[in-house]
């Protein structure tokens, strides 16, 4: 059923592919990130089962240093709270991920849920992404402060979000960042909007939607 | 256009091949790239270019930096438009329009001059003394005061301009890039450290730009030139340094904050910004640094003599400025009065640029360190002389010079004959005083240094440290040494870099040339038989008279004294006078300036535009807004939206021609009657899971939940610690440790923050997680007597019959195809549903839904509609629970549990919240079933008759308000809920619902709240 | 304007926090049983120190832990921060 129902992005409709801005080289590049798989884990991590579990079930351990995450098999898992993480997937089935955790654990204390479809990621990438983030949100963003790999829930123009650090890029960082940024489904389109008029000055690139 | 008499024929910092057309005052000028308003004006030889706050008396230019106290004007037009802008910090560009204030009809003509004229009755506090009564009388003085203070006018249309903020992060922040400054930077630059560097001016270079050494040229190679061009361009070559021009720091805030204010574009022609409308015109930086260093300099300061604020009586360093950065005579015929050897640098680069030295009067009875050097270019120096007055009018013409008897101070005697000296340029110098404005807004402390007669920084509280001028340390060399070190030691204290700390450089010589020797000049007393005016407070009209004056009248507080003459309290916030009137009131009161104290800095440094605090949130950026996933659809259908927190919500939906209240009441009136549907996004879900679930939410609600067996929803009420309603909503059993939880839309963010705190500190034993779930699913209520039918069609999966699914019942199935969750839950008192969908399949559900009833009439609804609907059933919200009812005031005593404690249990029985006479919920009708009751009505027992408009004195004997009122489209008569004192044993009575605001007192009739359906037989069937 | 440090997520702005009052309150344990001063002390009654005070803030936009804070209400240093169900290190003077 759901395979066959497509997902409705927060910003269908917002997404106009093009170049816009100042003049020039483009600084940024805009895009969203569809159809990822986000599942919320709660859980004690001091509890082996329930680290176990989780590797298990995602072939990663759980990052316990706060801000940070752990990638590979096409998973990343973000930590939220020292007992709290995302587990985000490109191209998994969310609710098979949902269920495949909440079966790992059978009955140790957690939670899980899946949350796919109440976040939205907007990927920020190019030379000034930390220049637009930083116009509302007082994260360090500079790869000294957030290398790859980091991540960071802070509020960007009065909004919660979580920032991930997917790659700084080669330079020490300052070549081409690529930072996620995760926000509430019902606050996207606003957030967008603040995006798109803040990087009007670098000049920016909305990539297609495929 | 006139041509630019004034301006020397080579050298200076500007351009002279871009020449810039301006306008001031409505006449044409021109001037260079590279001048500043005020030098371009002194170029064409304007004088005048504003008048005074009190007594309108004409002013002109006195300095060349931002703590110009005279020279503000009106700059640009229309939304652009910006009163008080200071002359000397506006970059000429191309097309620039200026306008003086405070003149009426014109600066060269102004009728409140006349002011002047009866000054002695504007003495200190002459507002306080002659315009506090009668009372009444305020208005029109007020107009009068309005009109005669002028001070430039607010733009009266929206600024079409941008303004953008954002964040910073630095291991070393350095406020100002003059030689101190520049050296700093360069040593925390070169550890690695992130920097960043800001300076109020267009370039770096401090103080040096305005010497003649530095200005160089192919003809003069200049070894300062060279340093600030290589600094610069190390600095620039920096990936992690950042050179911020025409940036001026501003504020300084707790833990390390700095307030930074960039005039990206102020300086560009409309066309150039026309070019590149994506750059804002400026940005407002929050600075968070690990170390700071305060290289801001020092600003001169005048001394007072009478007629001091003639055009032309300007600062030393100003005309030293003018003549060497800017090209620019300031005037042909100089006096140069001083008490320190700074103004015969002054006076020497004035005579190097052509402009006559008539006399250096210097108050030192052997004068300094360069007196026998501009006696030696033949300049007549007067040593132990003083300026005692200043002639002219609308420009200096001459001043008058004494002989002082004794070497100094302001209680001095001057002496002996007077003599005239021709002039049209008064070049002033008492002194220096360090920047102190940012260590002093950070908690530092200032010491009064007697060896400058100055202010200086003393301990720091933050993280920061003052080097060069701004620490009283004046020479070239010695600033560059001092910034070298601050940088260093900054960079290392922040993580970078291993130089071991430097040696304590207090005991560093100064510059003592600089300084002056002796007791400081602060003021020439009157010439015998002299009247005229001596200004301390340019910019406010304050005199050394005025100052006497308070004294006299008590006021030795410093505190005091600024709040009574409003000296320093203008917009300069006394940069050039407020050590003055200290020295002036330690004087008088017979004691030390350090004695006296100085008054407390406070951000901001320079005046910051709104627009600059505004940002960019401004229209649809001014808040985040949060819509659901069926937006589109209530868009596309001309929902009207009303923002619900921060969430826009369809408030109903008018078909075309159909008044707001129309569509209201028919859509309450469809729902009951047929079927109707509602966009519930909003309310706020939280998951909560773990084997401590149950044991949990008996904590947190009045009612138990143990017992709420899995796929059943069970209404719950929640209180405060302190016996009040917080909030109330539902809990579904979804599985055996699991249930989810909703809250009112308003509430969804206290209650999660709520059992947050609950869960973490008062109770972390507990099993149980909680996540909020409320963005991940859409919300759809169902309602009315066809919703059933309606779910049927897209619900086939679940059996909808009453007995499989009764009334609160849960059941998880697909909608319209989609896996999605079912509540039997009604706010209306209909039959009704509440369906949750993953978002992203939200409006196709809806709209499935919508296709299906429309068979069966279906309807969209607001939550205009909705809350007619829950008024009917009585059914409380916000106005209801208002933080100050108990849950029995609204009808749940019964709910709480006596078998267990709960959150608010305690403090519900204490006295005050059960005893009888506490208001509590009932419904009103009008007893002639016509009447609306007024919102906000307060009920009384007797009737008040009409009650007047205004000025009524709250009706006696209220025993109660309404809380909810609207009219009942399904009763046809209006409706309300109200709090009522006793109430529930009020049924049947007539009271009186008074509104003084609407002027009318509506007759109702007490009773039960619930108006529709008292059995839950329709809900239920 | 304040930099506070999350035990958990370092040093943050404080628009990332909310406020959330006296740090140093315990609920009784058993409610029935505290006498009306205890309750009232629990429910009401706030000192307001110039110096030191232990506060509760959540970390609201960042981990949504709720921390204590010992804070200087009169130079508003932060002297300690800490989890909030455990008494923060150090003396509260
Ligand atoms: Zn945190």
């Amino acid at each position: 059923m759901v395979e066959v129902l497509p997902r409705r992005s927060a910003l269908e409709g917002a997404l106009e592919a093009g170049t816009f801005g100042a003049g020039g080289t483009p600084g940024l590049t805009l895009s969203e990130r569809r159809r990822l798989a986000i599942v919320h884990v709660a859980g004690d991590a001091g509890d082996p089962a329930f680290t176990d579990a989780v590797r298990g079930r995602t072939g990663l351990d759980l990052p316990i240093e706060a801000n940070t995450t752990a990638a590979g098999n096409g998973r990343t898992i973000l930590w939220l709270a020292p007992n709290r993480w995302l587990v985000v997937c490109d191209g998994e089935e969310s609710a098979a991920l949902e269920t495949g955790l909440r079966d790992a654990l059978g009955s140790t204390f957690a939670a899980v849920n899946d949350v796919s479809q109440g976040r939205t990621v907007i990927r920020v990438a190019g030379a000034r992404a930390p220049d637009l983030l930083a116009k509302g949100c007082p994260l360090d963003l500079h790869a000294r402060a957030f290398p790859t790999g980091a991540c960071g829930q802070s509020s960007l123009a009065k909004i919660n979000v979580l920032v991930h650090s997917v790659d700084r890029g080669a330079d020490g960082g300052t070549d081409a960042p690529i930072l996620d940024v995760y926000v509430a489904r019902g606050f996207a389109l606003s957030l967008w909007e603040f995006l798109t008029d803040g990087a009007g000055e670098f000049g920016y690139t909305i990539s297609p939607m495929p | 256009m006139t041509g630019q008499p004034f301006r020397i024929a080579e050298g200076g910092r500007i351009d002279r091949a871009k020449p810039l057309t301006f306008t001031f005052d409505g006449r044409a000028y021109q001037g260079f790239q590279g001048d500043t308003l005020a030098s371009a004006l002194l170029a064409n030889g304007v004088r005048v270019v504003g008048r005074s706050f009190k007594y309108h008396r004409p002013r002109g230019i006195v300095t060349a930096g931002s703590e110009e106290p005279n020279a503000l004007v009106q700059l640009r037009a229309g939304g652009r438009t910006e009163p008080n802008t200071r002359a000397t910090c506006i970059e000429l560009f191309d097309g620039l329009s200026a306008e003086s204030q405070n003149r009426w009809p014109s600066v060269d003509f102004d009728l409140h001059a006349l002011t002047g004229l009866f000054s002695r009755f504007m003495p200190s506090g002459f507002y306080y003394k002659t315009f506090k009564w009668p009372a009444w009388m305020w208005m029109t003085y007020e107009k009068f005061i309005r009109h005669a203070a002028g001070m430039g006018r607010s733009p009266t249309v929206a600024d079409p301009d941008r303004y953008d903020h954002r964040y910073g992060h630095c291991d070393v922040l350095i406020a100002g890039a003059g030689p101190a400054g520049l050296a700093a930077a360069l040593a925390a630059g070169r550890t690695g450290a992130r920097v960043i560097v800001a300076d109020e001016r267009c370039e770096p270079g401090g103080s040096l730009l305005d010497h003649a050494a530095t200005q160089g040229g192919p003809s003069a190679p200049s070894a300062a030139a060279d340093w600030i061009a290589q600094s610069v361009a190390e600095l620039e070559a920096m990936p992690e340094v950042t050179l911020l021009r025409r940036c001026t720091v501003f504020g300084y805030y707790d833990h390390n904050m700095l307030g930074l204010l960039e005039q990206v574009a102020d300086h560009q022609s409309q066309s150039q910004s026309k070019a590149d409308p994506f750059q804002p015109r400026q940005r407002l930086w929050q600075v968070r640094a690990k170390q700071v260093v305060l290289a801001t300099g020092a600003i001169e300061r005048p001394i007072v003599f009478a007629g001091n604020d003639r055009p032309g009586v300007m600062l030393a360093a100003a005309a030293r400025a003018y003549v060497n950065r800017y090209g620019v005579r300031p005037g042909n015929r100089a006096v140069v009065f001083t008490n320190n050897d700074s103004a015969y640098e002054a006076a020497l680069d004035l005579a190097a640029a052509g402009v006559a030295v008539a006399a250096i009067v210097d108050c030192r009875a052997e004068g300094g360190a360069l007196t026998e050097t501009a006696r030696a270019q033949g300049m007549d120096c007067l040593t132990g002389y003083a300026v005692v007055a200043a002639k002219g009018g609308k420009r200096v013409t001459g001043v008058t010079v004494m002989a002082l008897a004794e070497d100094g101070d302001a209680g001095g005697k001057v002496t002996g004959g007077r003599r005239a000296i021709a002039c049209d340029l008064v070049c002033v110098s008492g002194g220096w005083n360090p920047t102190v404005h940012l260590h002093s807004q950070s908690r530092g402390k200032v010491r009064f240094d007697d060896a400058i007669a100055a202010f200086v920084p003393g301990e720091s509280f933050q993280a920061e440290r003052s080097a060069g001028a701004a620490r009283g340390t004046f020479a070239t060399a010695a600033c560059r040494a001092e910034g070298a070190a601050a940088g260093g030691e900054a960079a290392r204290l922040a993580g970078f870099g291993d130089t071991p700390p430097p040696a304590p450089s207090g005991d560093e010589p100064r510059q003592a040339a600089l300084a002056p020797a002796g007791a400081p000049l602060w003021s020439v007393p009157q010439a015998p038989g002299g009247h005229g005016k001596r200004f301390v407070d340019q910019q406010h009209d304050v005199t050394a008279e005025d100052v006497a004056l308070a004294v006299r009248e008590g006021y030795h507080s410093v505190e005091h004294l600024k709040r009574y003459t409003t000296l320093g309290m203008a917009t300069d916030q006394g940069r050039t006078s407020n050590v003055i009137g200290l020295a002036i009131l330690a004087q008088l009161l017979g004691k030390d300036i350090a004695a006296v104290g100085a008054t407390t800095f406070r951000p901001p440094y320079t005046p910051v535009c709104l627009g600059a605090i505004t940002g960019r949130e401004t229209g649809r950026h001014f808040a985040p807004t949060r819509r659901s996933a069926m937006h589109p659809w209530h868009q596309a259908r001309g929902a009207r939206f009303v923002a619900a927190g921060m969430w826009l919500r369809p408030q109903f939906y008018a078909r075309p021609n159909e008044a707001m209240m129309d569509a209201i009441h028919r859509e309450a009136k469809h729902v009951r009657q047929h079927v109707g549907m509602v966009d519930v996004s909003t309310l706020g879900k939280i998951d909560i899971q773990g084997p401590d679930a149950a044991e949990f939410l008996n904590r947190v609600y009045i009612n138990g939940f143990k017992k709420l067996e899995t796929g059943r929803c069970r209404y719950g009420v929640m209180l405060r610690e302190d016996g009040l309603v917080f909030d109330d909503g539902t809990v579904t059993r979804l599985s055996e440790n699991r249930y989810l939880m909703t809250t009112t839309t308003a509430h969804a963010g206290p209650v999660m923050a709520h059992l947050e705190y609950h869960l973490q500190v008062t109770w972390p034993e507990l099993k149980v997680h909680v996540v909020s779930v409320t963005e991940e699913w859409s919300a759809i209520a169902i309602a009315g007597p066809h919703s059933r039918a309606v779910l049927e069609r897209v619900a086939g999966g679940i059996d909808m019959s009453n007995r499989a699914f009764p009334f609160m019942g849960f059941r998880q199935g697909a909608v319209a195809g989609v896996p999605g969750r079912v509540f039997r839950i009604s706010f209306s008192g209909e039959l009704a549903y509440e369906i949750n969908v993953p978002a992203d399949h939200g409006l196709f559900v809806w709209e499935a839904m919508m296709e299906a009833g429309g068979a069966f009439d279906i309807i969209p609804y607001g939550t205009e509609a909705m809350s007619i609907l829950r008024t009917e059933k009585g059914h409380v919200v916000g106005g209801e629970i208002d933080g100050r009812t108990s849950a029995d005031d609204l009808g749940f005593g019964r709910m709480m549990s006596q078998a267990k404690d709960f959150i608010g249990k305690h403090s519900a029985r204490r006295p005050g919240l059960v005893d009888g006479h506490r208001q509590q919920l009932v419904g009103l009708t009008p007893t002639d079933r016509k009447t609306r009751i007024p919102r906000g009505a307060r009920i009384v027992a007797e009737p008040i008759g009409q009650v007047p408009k205004s000025g009524a004195a709250t009706p006696v004997g209220m025993i109660g308000a309404v809380t909810s009122q609207c009219y009942s489209p399904n009763l046809d008569t209006p409706i309300a809920l109200a709090l009522v004192e006793r109430g529930r044993d009020r049924h049947g009575e007539i009271l009186y619902a008074a509104s003084p605001v609407a002027g009318i007192t509506v007759p109702v009739t007490v009773r039960d709240p619930v108006f529709i359906d008292p059995q839950g037989e329709r809900l239920r069937g | 304007m304040h930099l506070i440090k999350c035990p958990w997520c370092g040093e943050r702005a404080e628009m990332e926090f909310t406020y959330g009052g006296d740090g140093t309150l315990t609920r009784p344990a058993d409610p029935e049983a505290a006498s009306d001063a205890e309750w009232t002390d629990y429910v009401y009654f706030r000192d307001n120190p110039r110096g030191p005070h232990e506060e509760l803030w959540q970390h609201a936009s960042g981990c949504r832990r709720w921390i204590k804070v010992r804070r200087n209400t009169l130079t508003h240093e932060i002297l300690a921060t800490g989890p909030a169900d455990r008494p923060l290190e150090g003396n509260a003077s």
